[in-house]
């Protein structure tokens, strides 16, 4: 008796998605451990990458600062600024990677509280297409920075004393505020609809937390 | 609940001594935010700050998870830079970590401020209270472990820019550690106990934790 809509009889037969076999037999936050590792990795994406932009910012304006510096007696040299723009970069290409790739483990276990409007007015679902999108995008974009660095570093600015371009460093600051609004996105999807939240995702099951949580 | 949560209109706030008010986060001389469920004296300068919302603070989002980033990623990128230095002979990368540590070190206090602010708004419940008052005496400590590694640093670099010693390496492993220890209670604060959530002081509000 089989029809074009499955009956219920039939949808108990149909085997769950692997998605869904795993995410039955993890803790209430939803995951097979206890705290989710993306986020963490998000500490090293944003940290390297505003403070490599920063230290070549200070790079090109080095002539400005030099006075400062030397009235703190910091011996600082522009090369040595550059390489902090250039390894810190590096090093952020490198883990931003695993950065996403955490990130889409997680949002595929994600289960955000059902009925929740962020606070600039989006859903759940809205805001998770957008974080997830805006991250891989925002890994090409500081991979084609490393490239560009790269390029500046040992070829095009090799033998100038300002290591980068303007444009580059104007692409920096504009991702900047990229990274501001996407990483607002992903704090949303933490703390307003509870994903892996042990208490939050608790709570939305009805428990008390006095003995749940204790 | 001494400090019950009223909703955010009803809400006044008043800067206080956190200890006095609290077991928990009771960090001497630290001004915290703190609020007062009913408040008969009108004090139209506090009226200034902004009310507090439905995460329970004055401020759309935490911000101290943010300025986190800065000690975390500076704190370990150092310690791995001075580590690949010192295996790969490759003393330039010292500058590098010079520089990173210096970051860390100026991060840190920043993250204190609004850690210690955000704490007092926090109001932990169960085992919370417990981890956010370890979390709190790390925080302070690692501010001056920072401070001692990057004066000890600026002396190594001021005489030998380009060697290290293993000493130095040494107290670097420590350093991670001790962060890694503070990530992980930090974390324990957010994703377990769900602090500064919207379902979290929605349910202390309610009176139901």
């Amino acid at each position: 008796m089989v029809t074009g809509t499955p009956s219920p009889h039939l949808a108990l037969l149909l085997a769950e998605s692997p998605i869904e076999q795993l995410a039955r037999s993890y803790g209430p936050n939803g995951l097979p451990y206890a705290l989710p590792i993306h986020p963490n990795l998000v500490h090293f994406t944003i940290g390297l990458f505003v403070i490599a932009i920063t230290f070549d910012l200070a790079g090109a304006l080095f002539p400005l600062e030099k006075r400062i510096f030397r009235f703190l007696q910091l011996p600082v040299t522009r090369a040595g600024l550059h390489d902090v723009g250039w390894f810190n970069l590096l090093a952020c290409a490198a883990i931003t990677f695993f950065t996403v790739a955490a990130g889409f483990y997680e949002m595929l276990l994600a289960r955000p509280i059902s009925g929740v409007r962020s606070s600039i007015g989006l859903g759940s679902a809205t805001t998770m297409l957008w974080h997830g999108v805006g991250g891989v995008a925002i890994l090409l974009v500081i991979v084609a920075m490393t490239v560009w660095r790269g390029y500046q570093r040992f070829s095009w600015r090799r033998d100038l004393g300002r290591q980068v371009q303007w444009s580059y460093l104007l692409t920096g600051l504009v991702l900047f505020g990229v990274i501001g609004l996407h990483g607002t996105l992903g704090a949303e999807l933490a703390a307003e609809f509870g994903v892996h939240i042990t208490a939050d995702q608790l709570l939305a099951a009805g428990a008390n937390l006095r003995e749940a949580l204790p | 609940m001494p400090l019950g949560l009223s909703p955010p209109d009803q809400q006044s706030l008043i800067l206080g001594r956190a200890c006095v008010a609290k077991d928990h986060n009771c960090m001497p001389g630290a001004f915290l935010f703190l609020k007062v469920e009913a408040n008969p004296v009108p004090r139209p300068m506090f009226e200034l700050l902004p009310p507090l919302n439905d995460h329970n603070l004055p401020w759309m989002d935490t911000i101290h998870p943010i300025v986190v980033h800065f000690v975390i990623a500076m704190a370990v990128i150092t310690v791995l830079f001075d580590l690949i230095g010192s295996l790969a002979r490759r003393p330039g990368l010292f500058e590098v970590s010079f520089w990173n540590l210096l970051v860390a070190t100026a991060a840190i206090f920043v993250a204190i401020i609004f850690g210690q602010v955000e704490a007092g708004l926090a109001e932990p419940y169960g085992a919370a209270s417990e981890i956010l008052n370890l979390h709190s005496t790390i925080g302070w400590s690692l501010a001056g472990v920072l401070a001692v590694l990057t004066a000890w640093r600026y002396v190594i670099r001021s005489k030998d820019p380009t060697r290290l010693p293993v000493a130095f390496l040494g107290a670097g492993g420590l350093l991670v550690v001790l962060v890694a220890v503070q990530v992980t209670l930090g974390n324990q604060l957010i994703w377990t106990y769900g602090l500064h959530t919207v379902p979290v002081v929605e349910a202390i509000r309610a009176g139901l934790v």
